[in-house]
């Protein structure tokens, strides 16, 4: 007798019981399906922010204080002449703005709002690749530097209060009471789909420092990103606190950088701890969907100890039987395996459409469970398969 | 060819011994046509499973074409029930979710033939007791006469030489059992040995030899009577 007969024969009675085989079935189509459906939606949620997160590029770091409050806090507190610092004594070429974040009150017209406000440098346009400016412009180096009060704002803001981004060029605002011009208006990123309604705007360091009354013009971050991608980025990241640490006369341990692969490391290693999380809990409902198996198929030798005992009469041999239910169990899980995936495949699909995320399918995750489901069709089918195959031929015909 | 010596066979149930069989001494040969006969309980089916080689008997020496069972693994005995031995037995025992075509070609599945081959022999055979118009029905769809001529077409589907028949037409009606009986006539006619038991006086007169079993005891044979006969 060879595979194909067996299969056959497998198929016949998984068919004759449809429906008792699918709902024995549903802890292993859960089991698969729930795996699938995360992993798959963690595969595109983890190339999403990893997308996110790089989009400055991979040869930009940032610089902070470890210890802003600290003994050295004030003498180490990075200021807009850091950057001059920087050009001249790195021995690469970079491109350097310094960060402020803060939160302000704006007037347009009659209307009052909170609005976020990333305070760069002019650079900070040519470092990062998303910054899409509808209309109007970023302020230019030139125009940093002068007393022009200028500020770029993003969509939600111009379309909110002047209908389109056209119109909200050359607008005024109040800032805190100041009045300001509206240069430019830019397209925000949708980070993973989500976000993109608070109202969120760029200007200079200096205008901040001025508007939040920051007369020290301490800046918290720096962001730097260096022209050229083949570098050590490691060593370079060392040698610009060395020549921070070194001009405001402070340990090095003053500061501290973070770049951006790192935390790409960062996210993967979360995502990584997920779904050794998720394949735990899918390990648990496979299991319980393998003992649900394996009982049905204890179920099935039992109801079939008289078709049993009857072939071993007309010459069955006991490998034959044996592998006639190995293969149904087999053939049972695999089948929810499949179910599993269609399944699963399905729902992470829905989803990422509907959180407006790529789709990005993780076929090592739908390999994986054909051999775990085989795997464990096998291993609790080989318990009531070989029960099936040892049974007395007697005693097997003579069962009510 | 077939010789039991001295075979016992004992159930031990718990502190409850049954001895079966116990001292069974017999000879058939190729070709004759056997009744076994004697009252309920007295180890007919007993010794019937251990010429089937369903069973193996306690103790003694059984051999079939002077091979010695006794020694027989299990895969040895499933080729042999599979080749040389048919079975057709009282509850017909048919496969019921399969079609009478399907049961007819499963002792040649597992042997090994190939599908078409199976086909065109199941086939043949049905057609030989009179169903070629009920291949695709399940056995459920079928008379008690005609489920044991599916048994019978089954049971010659590896051409044994054996044909081994429990109460073959205890479920019928006389005359199915006729219809039946004149199948097996025929095929003892072809050459094919046939054992039966039976409790009827008039199924067992299509036999050329009857032998009683009493307590597990062989109390009476013809053929020795008929040997005994001519020696006096
Ligand atoms: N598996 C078993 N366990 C215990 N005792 C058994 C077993 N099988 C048969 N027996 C006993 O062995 C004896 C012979 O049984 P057997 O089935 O051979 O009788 P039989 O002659 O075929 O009877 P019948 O005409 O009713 O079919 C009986 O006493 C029976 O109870
Ligand atoms: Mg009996």
């Amino acid at each position: 007798m060879n595979l194909t007969e067996y299969f056959k024969l497998s198929l016949d009675s998984l068919r004759i019981n449809k429906l008792r085989s699918f709902l024995t079935l549903i802890g292993i189509i859960v089991g698969v399906g729930s795996v699938i459906t995360v992993v798959v939606i963690a595969h595109s949620g983890q190339e999403g922010i990893i997308d996110a997160v790089t989009q400055d590029g991979k040869n930009v770091f940032y610089v902070y204080n470890s210890e802003p409050n600290g003994i050295y806090g004030s003498r180490a507190a990075l200021k807009l002449t850091d950057i001059d610092l920087l050009k001249r004594k790195l021995n690469q070429e970079v491109l350097i703005s310094g960060v402020n974040v803060g939160k302000v009150e704006v007037r347009i017209g009659k209307d009052l709002a909170y609005m976020d406000v990333q305070a760069v440098s002019a650079a900070y346009y040519h470092m990062t690749k998303n910054m899409d400016i509808m209309s109007g412009r970023f302020y230019s180096e030139s125009e940093e530097r002068s007393i022009i009060k200028g500020i770029v704002v993003n969509q939600v803001m111009a379309e909110k209060y002047f209908s389109n981004a056209e119109n909200a060029v050359n607008k005024k605002i109040l800032l805190n009471n100041i009045p300001f011009s509206i240069i430019g208006v830019y397209k925000e990123p949708t980070f993973l789909g989500m976000g993109g309604d608070s109202l969120t705007s760029y200007m200079s360091l200096a205008l901040w420092n001025r508007l939040t009354d920051n007369t020290q013009g301490n800046i918290t971050a720096l962001q730097i990103k260096v022209i050229n991608e083949d570098i050590d980025l490691h060593a370079f990241m060392d040698q610009t606190i060395a020549t921070l640490a070194e001009n405001h006369r402070v340990p090095k341990e003053q500061y501290m950088t973070q770049s951006v692969e790192q935390t790409e490391k960062i996210v993967e290693s979360v995502f990584g701890f997920l779904k050794i999380l998720i394949g735990s809990i899918a390990g648990i409902s496979l299991f319980v969907g393998g003992v649900g198996v394996m009982n049905i198929m204890l179920v099935t030798v039992m109801e079939r100890t008289r078709e049993i005992g009857i072939r071993k009469a007309i010459g069955a041999k006991p490998l034959d039987i044996l592998i006639q239910f190995l293969i149904e169990a087999f053939l049972l899980t695999f089948i929810g395996g499949v179910l599993g995936v269609l399944l699963g495949v399905g729902i992470a699909f829905l989803i990422t459409r509907l959180l407006d995320w790529g789709f990005v399918m993780s076929w090592s995750i739908v390999g994986l469970s054909f051999i775990i489901t085989t795997l464990i069709g096998l291993f609790f089918g080989i318990y009531p398969a070989s029960k099936a195959a040892n049974l007395n031929p007697i005693e097997a015909l003579r069962y009510e | 060819m077939i010789h039991l010596e001295n075979i016992a066979k004992s159930y031990v149930n718990g502190d409850i011994r049954v001895e079966a069989l116990k001292n069974i001494h017999l000879h058939i040969e190729k070709g004759e046509f056997v009744a076994i006969m004697g009252p309920s309980g007295s180890g007919k089916s007993t010794l019937m499973n251990i010429l089937g080689c369903l069973d193996v008997p306690s103790s003694g020496v059984f051999t079939i074409h002077q091979q010695r069972i006794n020694d027989f693994s299990e895969v040895e005995l499933a080729e042999l029930r599979n080749q040389t031995i048919g079975f057709v037995f009282q509850t017909f025992h048919l496969l019921a979710r399969l079609s009478v075509l399907k049961n007819v070609e499963l002792p040649m599945l597992y042997r090994g033939v190939s599908p078409k081959e199976r086909r065109k022999r199941a086939m043949e055979l049905l057609g030989k007791v009179g169903l070629s118009d009920r291949l695709q029905h399940n056995p459920s769809q079928l008379s008690g006469g005609q489920k044991q001529r599916v048994a019978i077409a089954r049971a010659l589907a590896n051409d044994p030489d054996i044909i081994l028949a429990d109460e073959p037409t205890g479920n019928l009606d006389t005359m199915t059992s006729m219809e039946i009986m004149d199948i097996l006539s025929d095929l003892n006619k072809q050459g094919v040995t046939i054992i039966l038991v039976t409790h009827e006086e008039e199924i067992a007169t299509f036999a050329s030899r009857v032998i009683t079993v009493r307590d597990g005891n062989i109390i009476e044979d013809t053929k020795d009577a008929l040997t005994s006969e001519g020696l006096s």
